[in-house]
């Protein structure tokens, strides 16, 4: 038997989509059951505000954390460690 | 090999990745200084080891690995004892609803509207423990997936999944705890007062 969409929600509690938040937002569950859970999140509005809530705090988690310039000094200073290994040495018989 | 052509390969692959490795250093030692000195023994053994790194593998990863390798060394904390492998991920995000449930109660449902969110995630990062933090930040925010994140790690997928929804739970909270200290939003109620 095939379910139609509006059948959908009704298969799953919110407890059940609760505990499949996380494998939800990454993506990470079966075409059906992440169908299946969407399907609930858009008829709960209790859901629907803690999965809004969470996939927010993850979309900017890696602006939290900005990637920043690299000062000349570390460079210098792993450059210069390297080279004590070889790094940038003249290439032999040239 | 010319060392020239050597030293190119790993001017290309490795060197090209600093800000990442520098980013990923700071999240683990909390410290400026003390990252700068994790990432200059990163680069180091990298270059000693370059010989063995594969070429066509992800060398990001690679030295992810190294430097929490290096981190974990030089702390004399190996965190790799801290095992989570029989945590249950999915009571982690039924937590973080029921969690969720409680603070909206108290005025939660626009909290990210009315905090500065950047800081606070900063702040929640830095207290989490390492195991925690480390999945996140792999995950989370250097965009790993969580097989690539297991390789760092050398953990199991499930390891990983486990400790990043427990890292996420915790991240949460300490969204809820920042906003109640900014006397944005009233202390949460227990979790068990907003079971549904």
């Amino acid at each position: 038997m095939t379910l139609t969409a509006s059948e959908i929600p009704s298969l799953i509690e919110c407890e059940t989509a609760a505990r499949a938040l996380y494998d939800y937002l990454d993506g990470r569950l079966s075409e059906a059951t992440q169908a299946a859970v969407r399907a609930h999140v858009e008829t709960c509005s209790q859901c629907a505000s803690h999965f809004t809530f969470a996939r927010r705090i993850l979309d900017q988690l890696p602006a939290s954390l900005p990637l920043g310039g690299v000062s000349q000094t570390l460079r210098e200073r792993i450059v210069t460690s390297l080279a004590a290994e070889g790094y940038g040495a003249p290439v032999q018989g040239e | 090999m010319s060392y020239s052509a050597r030293d190119a390969e790993f001017d290309e692959l490795v060197l090209a990745a600093l800000p990442h490795v520098v980013r990923f250093a700071r999240s683990l030692a909390h410290d400026d200084a003390l990252a700068d000195d994790l990432v200059q023994e990163t680069y180091l053994r990298a270059y000693r080891s370059w010989g063995t790194f594969k070429l066509g593998h992800d060398a990001r990863r690679w030295l992810f690995t190294i430097c929490r390798n290096v981190f974990l060394r030089q702390r004399e904390r190996d965190a790799r004892v801290v095992d989570t492998s029989g945590d249950d991920a999915e009571l982690e995000s039924l937590l973080a609803a029921v969690e969720h449930g409680a603070a909206t109660q108290n005025g939660t449902a626009d909290l990210l509207d009315r905090i500065e969110v950047a800081p606070a995630i900063r702040a929640a990062l830095a207290v989490l423990p390492e195991v925690y933090r480390t999945a996140a930040i792999l995950v989370d925010v250097e965009g790993e997936s969580y097989e690539g994140a297991a390789e760092v790690l050398g953990v199991p997928v499930g390891t990983v999944r486990s400790r990043l929804f427990r890292a996420r739970r915790l991240l949460q909270q300490s969204l809820y705890v920042y906003a109640v200290d900014a006397g944005i939003i009233r202390e949460p109620t227990t979790a068990g007062d907003a079971a549904r």
